[in-house]
């Protein structure tokens, strides 16, 4: 049998049991079988135990139970509530005033628990009804909400990003390093849409403000302080060097412990719950790891990749055509199926391609969470919407038509990536040299 | 019956805890021990085994949460008889997956102890030993997904909910009246 028989026959099984509601993890596995079977190799169950065991007792792996294990804990403590009444009097002059309470609270919340949509729900519940309150307008906050619920996918420490390093066997301290920049533009550019966008709203309804003076200002840091810390510290740590991103995780679980401590929010139960809830999160995510590492071993039997790679070699795409290919693929898979998913199908079938076409596979890591992003987003069928839309109770196409502009901002910000791939590599590069 | 399963579950999800606890300290020790000047010999190692226990033990405590992800999208859509017929298919098809999976990673370890294998590491340990939790953890999540199938066919206990779903099923905050409730 061809490869391209071979290819389309997996491709409908992949789709097939995706549709029908099979576990990802099992259904990674279940094409894997397939491919093997078709081919005629009789050792497929052999591969599977030796891939499966070398996938999960990888020790740099260690660092994904430790990093979600850290989020579980913080989930659990004020920390929302302190990052909305630490933050509220800093912004109170910029224009658009809580809604970049919303983006920042969310981005950083985000980035330590490591799930969007639960971030979403999490802020949103506290700031929504405040947004109300105050009278904002209501497209703008579920929009914010929305658009930065996803911010921390890209901040580091992201589980996203260490999945995609194991998977693709990029380093995954040069990976938050990459990360740091286009996360970074990208909250300046949700800020600034922010900014503008009540600039122009000026001549309507005028909202009550709120002047605090300095005395409060000072006070109300001693509440950031802390979790920034924490952050700060892991961040830290790994670019200088000084850990490698699994000890800075342990570091971050301990760190955590403490702030939990410390906050008067840590007792035997909700110790017990964080850690259940990272068995459940990490478990989940490391047997689809470990089905990822079976079908990139199938894959490389039936030289699928190879293939692939060979056929757009002949096509002659230029690597910018390819990305555009690719990008609408991925916005599409990402409809239905979560970033990690995308992830690994994506390290399994079409790397080997990507590198063969010249590009960066630290770049393309950025690149894919981005785009994991974006269609988490994307109106009217991304996760978030849904999230938000059970949330607020409004209509799909209200929340999926609030959330456009950000989702117009996460296309451009991809297309700025693309065409100045230095703001990804530069970090990461001028730090390893040093 | 039905309690002596469910404290299985939980008590290898418990296991699996605590072997994420143990993982957490061998890297604390290992980092405060180079900072001393102290080599925590095959520290990395042992680490990477935990976490293939973890990882194993857990998944049927993962199961029983709902916690292996799935595509819903398409199934919740479908009228509820045949949303029922498409779970017991996939519950079919699951059990014949997981029984032959877990009768190859049993098969993974007695081989490593056929032929007496050791880690490569400095410390050297039997391999059979430390894949011997994979093999646990996997027969554990087998019985717990036959004990699904069969619940879902005898009973019409339907498949555990996932957090997502749970949240996009939630009731909404009432926006319109002025909240007053704590975030937490």
């Amino acid at each position: 049998m061809s490869e391209i028989t071979i290819g389309f026959i997996l491709l409908g099984v992949l789709f097939a049991l995706l549709a029908g509601g099979f576990w990802i993890s099992f259904t990674l596995i279940a094409v894997s079988f397939v491919g093997l079977m078709l081919l005629g190799n009789d050792n497929a169950g052999l591969l599977y135990s030796t891939s499966t065991w070398g996938a999960v007792s990888d020790w740099s792996l260690a660092a994904l139970p430790l990093f979600i294990w850290m989020g579980e804990i913080l989930f659990r403590t004020r920390l929302s509530k302190d990052l909305f009444e630490g933050l509220t009097p800093w912004l109170s002059r910029v224009p658009g005033r809580l809604l970049h309470v919303n983006i920042l609270s969310c981005g950083i919340f985000a980035a330590v628990s490591g799930s969007s949509a639960a971030t979403a729900a999490t802020i949103g519940k506290m700031t929504l009804p405040e947004l109300k309150r105050q009278g904002y307008d209501d497209k703008m906050a579920i929009a914010t909400l929305a658009g930065s619920g996803t911010l921390g996918l890209l901040i580091p420490p992201s589980i996203i990003l260490i999945v995609y390093g194991v998977a693709a066997e990029v380093s995954i301290g040069r990976l938050f390093m990459a990360g740091a920049l286009p996360g970074i533009m990208l909250v300046i550019m949700f800020m600034g849409y922010t900014v503008f966008w009540s600039m122009r709203q000026k001549g309507g309804k005028a909202q009550p403000t709120t002047h605090y003076s300095w005395a409060q200002k000072l006070h109300s840091l001693t509440r950031l302080i802390p979790v920034s810390a924490l952050v700060i510290f892991i961040i830290g740590s790994i670019y200088a060097g000084l850990t490698t991103p699994t000890e800075a995780a342990a570091f971050g679980v301990l760190g955590s412990l403490v702030l939990a401590l410390c906050s008067g929010s840590l007792n035997l139960k909700s110790f017990i719950d964080s850690l259940m809830g990272a068995v459940k999160t990490s478990c989940m995510i490391i047997f689809i790891l470990a089905g990822a590492a079976f079908l990139t071993m199938a894959m490389g039997f039936i030289g699928l990749p190879r293939m692939l790679a060979e056929n757009i070699a002949l096509l002659d795409l230029s690597p910018y055509m390819l990305l555009f290919l690719m990008t609408i693929m991925f916005v599409i898979l990402g409809c239905f199926l979560d970033g990690i998913s995308v992830v690994v199908l994506t390290t399994s079938v079409v790397l080997p391609m990507v590198i063969e076409a010249g590009i960066d596979p630290l770049w393309f890591g950025i690149y894919i969470v981005l785009v994991v992003e974006m269609s988490q987003i994307t109106p009217p069928v991304g996760f978030n919407l849904f999230v938000i839309q059970s949330l607020t109770g409004r209509n799909i196409f209200f929340v999926a038509k609030a959330a456009l502009p950000f989702f117009l901002l996460l296309v451009a910000a991809v297309f700025i990536v693309t065409v100045f791939p230095e703001i990804v590599t530069w970090l990461p590069n001028s730090m390893s040299r040093g | 019956m039905r309690s002596f399963l469910d404290k299985l579950y939980l008590s290898a999800g418990a296991l699996s805890g605590l072997c994420i606890v143990a993982i957490c300290c061998i890297i604390l020790i290992r980092v405060l021990g180079r900072w001393v000047g102290i080599e925590a010999p095959s520290s990395d190692d042992f680490a990477g085994f935990l976490l293939a226990a973890a990882t194993f033990l857990g998944l049927a405590y993962t199961f029983r949460e709902g916690g292996h992800i799935r595509v819903s999208l398409f199934t919740s859509r479908l009228p509820a008889t045949l949303h029922k017929a498409m779970e017991r298919v996939i519950l079919c098809l699951g059990c014949a997956l997981i029984l032959y999976l877990c009768w190859q990673l049993i098969y993974l370890v007695y081989e490593s102890y056929l032929f007496d294998e050791l880690s490569s590491g400095y410390i050297a340990v039997p391999l059979w030993l430390v894949q011997l939790p994979l093999a646990i953890g996997m027969v554990i999540f087998s019985i717990a997904i036959i004990d699904q199938t069969i619940c879902h066919f005898v009973f019409d206990q339907p498949l555990p909910k996932s957090e997502e779903e749970a949240l996009s099923e939630s009731t909404p905050i009432a926006l319109d009246d002025t909240p007053t409730e704590d975030c937490k």
